[in-house]
């Protein structure tokens, strides 16, 4: 089966002749759910903006059902069914939390968006509350609930998170986590990059690790969660251990 | 002298005078990245401080104090680089473009005061009947020149020197390594904005420094010579030769001043009398051309430092 | 002082239409053009050049001296207008973008506001110009001001204009996408907005407000090759006050800028009148660089 995304050696960085990813290859297929870890700097979220062509590939390949999407122009993925949700900056402060939503729904008929930004506002009742007020006045929470809410309302086929529990209360990470079990089993593809390794690893499928640039070990989650090495890159001498 | 030699003799020096004013446009540019869109401005204020110190007494303006010119040239230095000081301190800490909209309206500003404070300035007459350095020992204008474009070399040639003095030092590396990487450069643990501020009071003071040469030189200040697109002009003879080189600073300006001049004789030779003033336009959009041409072209200039117009941007 | 402030109403709207377009081109495309003064300079000659090669009359609307022929040959200068500022986008600034830090772009925007000006110097000559030589009569207030009926007209129409570019920008798909885009222009690229069409929608706006702030000058005051370069620290200083990428910032920006200028002038010789709005703008940047309304972002890095 063809994966719905898939990073093949992928070289780039910010800078040329930078690179900050040194070989990232990595696969998600429909409806599985994909949990990316490793340690700070090491390029998860580098890799993410690779994908999402927010930093220059100079070596490697992105495919996007088997088709060529290396480079591909950010401003396409909306239309073509990819969502993401960055590590930071994920939402408009100097808009209102409707509109940041309506912006989410751009490219979905009137009716349509109605419905799903009522649904986003059934899921986190909060932002109903607030949706007149400036989404800069959130909290980290309540912005991490709005990013998400936004990325799915196109109902995206693949979505990808960076960090998407960062500043949720935990009952929230649960919910939020257990949001995207769901679409995965609805068949879409989630790629997440998550700190909170362990309740990650739980929900989601398959496991990569990443550390200095590369793809180093990856394996069903319930593996992964086994795995000694994987707890021991995880706390961070990954450098030390294997190279 | 001929004719030709002697007018050959005053291109070279105004082109020499141009030369320095580029110097301090380098250091302002060329070496930290700060866009100075009010040259003529800090220049103006050399000329004219130099003027009102070194001028003979007059009842009806302020100044004539009838210094020698050395002191004038001083003064010149000192108003012009506190001119820039003030600018910088306003704006060097905001965003770049606010330096440039700054410098602007200082070079307009200049020239408003010139033109308005007659009882500084001599108003849009000028300052005239100034003393010349060296014409008392000469007495001949043909010696004078000769004299005066040497001691315009001079004065080049020590600036050059100390520029490529400066350029070497720890200080001239910082500068380079801010004009690069903000970032970087606060690592070292060295404040970006006051480094800023040294550099760019230091490009304003050269600019003085030359137009205080020029008022020796003419003798005349009015408000004529301070005309905006002068700026731009010295922009061009600092990009075409390559901004970060200061051999390219000096080729710039003889080779824009050559074309400035050649445009001119040339237009008002094949102009019709009616049309000289609409002529005189295309000797600035030339300017403007030759501007946005070696931008989009050749950003080293004819012997720049690669990158150094257009430093690649940096981050994400 | 009834009639300074009357005088800088209208001087006022002129400035402001030229400020919201560089704060719209500041806070969206992030971009300084100190090119932007010469699109009003153009769109003002522009709409002289289209009477004058039709033969129309610039005609009389009741007092008003904006008539038929010249509201025509507005609308021909604002496409012109905006057709000049794609072109120099296409030719100059977008092969720029991304490549060269910004404050290059902003020393080539200097070198095209020298070509644009000049070239109108070139082909209209030095001298001051006006649509129709007809004379008109001011309207009087009471015995504190008298006033033209042109300048009530371009301050009632500015501030219409204003009104529409607001409610665009607040209420409108595309106006939401350009807010978007002038906060995070990577977040918005995320969101499935196009960086071309909030470029080309940007400097429609810019260039059409340019040509008919250019238009109205011409119907205040006069038209002469450096219309724009007078007006350039003026514009800045309102898009600035206002705030950068704020459209009603910029309104308000133009006003007070004129408003300063004109009671200043009370006390002040004329001829100091350029400094005045660079004063301002110096006071605002030392005091309030995000000036004194809230900007969308941009502008200031
Ligand atoms: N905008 C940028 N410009 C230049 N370098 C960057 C930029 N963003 C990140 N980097 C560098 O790229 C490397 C990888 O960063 P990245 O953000 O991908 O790490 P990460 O794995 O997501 O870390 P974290 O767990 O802290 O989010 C780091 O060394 C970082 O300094
Ligand atoms: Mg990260």
């Amino acid at each position: 089966m063809t994966p719905v995304l898939e990073m093949r050696g992928v070289v780039g960085g910010y800078v040329p002749d930078l690179p900050i990813l040194h070989g990232v290859t990595l696969h998600v297929n429909r409806g599985e759910f994909v949990t990316i870890i490793g340690p700070n700097g090491a390029g998860k979220s580098t890799a993410m903006k690779a994908v999402a062509g927010l930093v220059r590939i100079s070596d490697g390949q992105v495919l996007v059902d088997g088709e060529e999407f290396t480079n591909h122009p950010t401003e396409d993925m909306a239309d073509l069914g990819l969502a993401f949700v960055p590590q930071t900056s994920n939402i408009f402060g100097t808009l209102t939390i409707a509109d940041n939503l309506r912006l989410g729904a751009r490219s979905l008929t009137k009716a349509v968006a109605a419905e799903r930004i009522e649904a986003a506002y059934a899921r986190f009742p909060i932002l109903r509350e607030l949706s007149r007020s400036l989404a800069g006045g959130l909290s980290g929470g309540q912005r991490q609930m709005l990013a998400v809410a936004r990325a799915l309302l196109s109902a995206p086929r693949i979505i990808m998170l960076d960090e998407p529990s960062a500043g949720l209360a935990p009952n929230i990470v649960q919910e939020v986590f257990g949001l995207l079990r769901g679409l995965a089993d609805e068949g879409v593809a989630v790629l997440m990059v998550e700190q909170n390794a362990k309740s990650a690893m739980r929900v989601s499928d398959r496991t990569y690790v990443l550390a200095e640039g590369r793809s180093r070990i990856d394996g069903t989650s319930e593996q992964m969660l086994n795995d000694p090495e994987v707890k021991s890159i995880y706390l961070g001498d990954a450098g030390r251990k294997r190279t | 002298m001929t004719g030709l030699l002697a007018y050959s003799v005053f291109f070279l020096t105004i082109a020499g005078i141009y030369a320095i004013i580029v110097m301090g446009l380098n250091i302002q540019w060329g070496f930290t990245g700060l866009f100075n869109a009010g040259v003529v401005g800090f220049y103006a204020i050399g000329a004219y401080t130099c003027a009102v110190l070194i001028g003979p007494d007059r009842t009806f303006l302020f100044g004539g104090f009838g210094l020698p010119f050395a002191g004038g040239m001083l003064g010149a230095v000192v108003a012009a680089g506190l001119a820039g000081l003030v600018v910088a301190l306003v704006t060097l800490r905001l965003s770049e473009e606010y330096l440039a909209i700054a410098t602007f309206g200082i070079g307009i500003s200049v020239q408003l005061v010139a033109i308005n404070a007659a009882g500084l300035t001599g108003g849009t007459n000028g300052l005239y009947g100034l003393p010349r350095p060296f014409w008392n020992l000469t007495g001949d204008v043909a010696v004078f020149n000769l004299v005066y474009f040497a001691f315009v070399l001079v004065i080049l040639g020590l600036i050059w020197a100390a520029l490529a003095r400066l350029i070497r030092s720890p200080w001239g590396r910082l500068l380079r390594a801010i004009r690069e990487d903000d970032v970087a450069a606060r690592s070292l643990g060295k404040s970006p904005v006051r480094v800023r501020i040294q550099s760019f009071v230091i490009g304003s003071g050269i600019m003085g420094l030359a137009g205080a040469l020029y008022t020796g030189y003419i003798g005349f200040v009015s408000p004529i010579d301070f005309i905006p697109i002068l700026t731009f002009q010295i922009w061009a003879m600092l990009i075409v030769g390559g901004s970060g080189s200061l051999l390219g600073g000096v080729v710039g300006s003889l080779v824009i001043w050559l074309v400035w001049t050649g445009s001119g004789t040339l237009l008002s030779r094949v102009a019709p009398p009616e049309l000289q003033a609409q002529a005189s336009a295309v000797q600035v959009i030339l300017i403007g051309l030759i501007i946005v041409l070696t931008i989009l072209f050749r950003p080293a200039g004819l012997i720049g430092e690669p990158r150094a117009v257009t430093p690649a941007r940096r981050g994400g | 002082m009834i009639q300074a402030i009357a005088d800088g109403l209208s001087t006022g709207a002129i400035i402001a239409l030229g400020a919201m377009g560089v704060t719209l081109v500041m806070g969206i495309l992030r971009f300084t053009n100190f090119a932007h003064a010469e699109y009003l300079t153009w769109g003002g000659y522009m709409a002289l050049f289209v009477l004058s090669a039709t033969g129309l009359e610039a005609g009389s609307l009741g007092p008003f001296s904006l008539g038929p022929g010249l509201i025509l040959a507005m609308l021909v200068a604002m496409v012109l207008t905006v057709a000049l500022a794609l072109i120099a986008d296409r030719l100059v600034f977008h092969r720029l973008r991304g490549k060269v830090n910004h404050i290059t772009l902003v020393f080539a925007s200097f070198g095209v506001a020298l070509i644009v000006r000049y070239v109108i110097h070139l082909l209209f000559g030095g001298s001051a110009q006006y649509y129709s030589n007809d004379l008109r009569f001011a309207w009087r207030i009471g015995d504190l001001a008298s006033v033209m009926p042109d300048q009530v007209l371009v301050f009632v129409v500015t501030l219409v204009v204003a009104g529409g570019l607001y409610t665009f920008l607040r209420y409108s798909a595309l106006g939401l996408a350009m807010r978007a885009a002038a906060e995070n222009p990577a977040l918005s690229a995320i969101n499935g907005v196009r960086f071309r069409t909030i470029l080309l929608v940007t400097w429609t706006i810019g260039g059409a407000l340019a040509a008919m702030s250019g238009v109205f000058y011409g119907v205040t005051v006069q038209l002469r090759p450096d219309v724009g370069f007078q007006l350039l620290l003026p514009i800045f200083a309102a898009a600035i006050l206002g705030g950068i990428g704020n459209v009603v910032g910029a309104l308000a920006g133009g006003f007070i800028v004129a408003l300063v200028e004109a009671v200043a002038l009370l006390w002040i010789p004329s001829g100091y009148k350029l400094a005045i709005p660079f004063i301002v703008l110096l006071l605002v940047l030392w005091l309030r660089p995000t000036g004194l309304f809230r900007g969308t972002s941009g502008g200031a890095k």
